[in-house]
């Protein structure tokens, strides 16, 4: 090694290294320091923060998605019961129309008397009777 | 919830001059060389631990960009190393400028880049950290209130 020959090296510029040296060295040993100390704060992994994170981001979501599914799932039962109502009343009027054609022939039938058409009406009345 | 972003950590060029540093170190210790704009302006002192500053912060930082355990503690390493990175590169451009004035000006420019990057990463760590400890707070106070375990 060259002893120092120090032409170009004042004084002054010797000094201000050193300070910046021991400077940048006690704040980078200051950072570990603090991050060390203040660990309490960071509580959490990374993938604990970020799954937590998430978490919290889903779970409203979660609690809206099992809302929703009851509701469907009742919207769905209720639609059921009146499909069902609709069947029942559709036959209904199926069977009315049938006894309603079947009185207008009996009454218009040429040789229509009043005892035919109560024997056709009493007739019906039995059917829906058996029914 | 704002939201957490903790910035990529595999910087290329950061990583590179991290990988460098040691590599360096290493060489000027075992072939006892120094520049001599270092050997010119930094007492012997300062200079060694200049020397021995350059080893420790490339495996230091390299430590925390690879750090297994908790990432606050990664980013802390990683804060302390560009830091003391940055104060290093910037040495040796003072002691560059000192020792070789307009002759050094391609080397000074580019050496003060890196101590300037450093320092910015430096800052970029703090805020991701200061982050981070927000987001702790947030999580565990929400959990409290929505009863989540």
């Amino acid at each position: 090694m060259i002893s120092s020959p120090a032409p170009a090296a004042p004084h002054w510029v010797q000094m201000a290294l050193s300070v910046l040296g021991i400077l940048g060295g006690s704040t980078g040993l200051a950072a570990i320091a603090t991050v060390v100390v203040q660990r309490g704060k960071f509580k959490a992994d990374a993938a604990d923060t970020l799954t937590e994170a998430a978490l919290t981001l889903v779970q409203p979501l979660q609690t809206r998605i099992t809302q929703l599914e009851s509701e469907a799932l009742n919207a769905r039962s209720e639609l059921n019961v009146l499909r069902e109502q609709v069947n029942q009343l559709q036959f209904l009027v199926r069977v009315l129309n049938r006894t309603l054609d079947r009185w207008r022939t009996a009454i218009r039938a040429p040789d229509a008397t009043l005892r035919k058409v109560r024997a056709t009406v009493t007739e019906t009345d039995r059917s829906t009777q058996d029914r | 919830m704002g939201n957490l972003r903790i910035r990529s950590r595999h910087q290329p060029y950061e990583i590179a001059v991290l990988a460098a540093a040691p590599v360096c170190g290493v060489l000027m210790l075992t072939l006892d060389v120094r520049p001599t704009s270092v050997q010119t302006s930094m007492p012997v002192p300062i200079q060694i631990a200049w020397e021995l500053g350059l080893i420790a912060v490339g495996v230091g930082g390299l430590l925390g960009i690879v750090w297994p355990g908790r990432l606050s503690t990664g980013l802390g390493i990683e804060l302390a190393s560009v830091l003391v990175l940055g104060t290093i590169t910037g040495m040796y451009a003072v002691a560059l400028v000192a020792a070789s004035g307009r002759q050094s000006i391609a080397a000074t420019s580019f050496v003060a880049a890196v101590a300037v990057g450093s320092l910015w990463r430096a800052a970029q760590i703090a805020v991701d950290l200061r982050r981070l400890a927000q987001a702790c707070e947030l999580v565990s106070y929400e959990q409290l209130q929505a009863g989540v375990t």
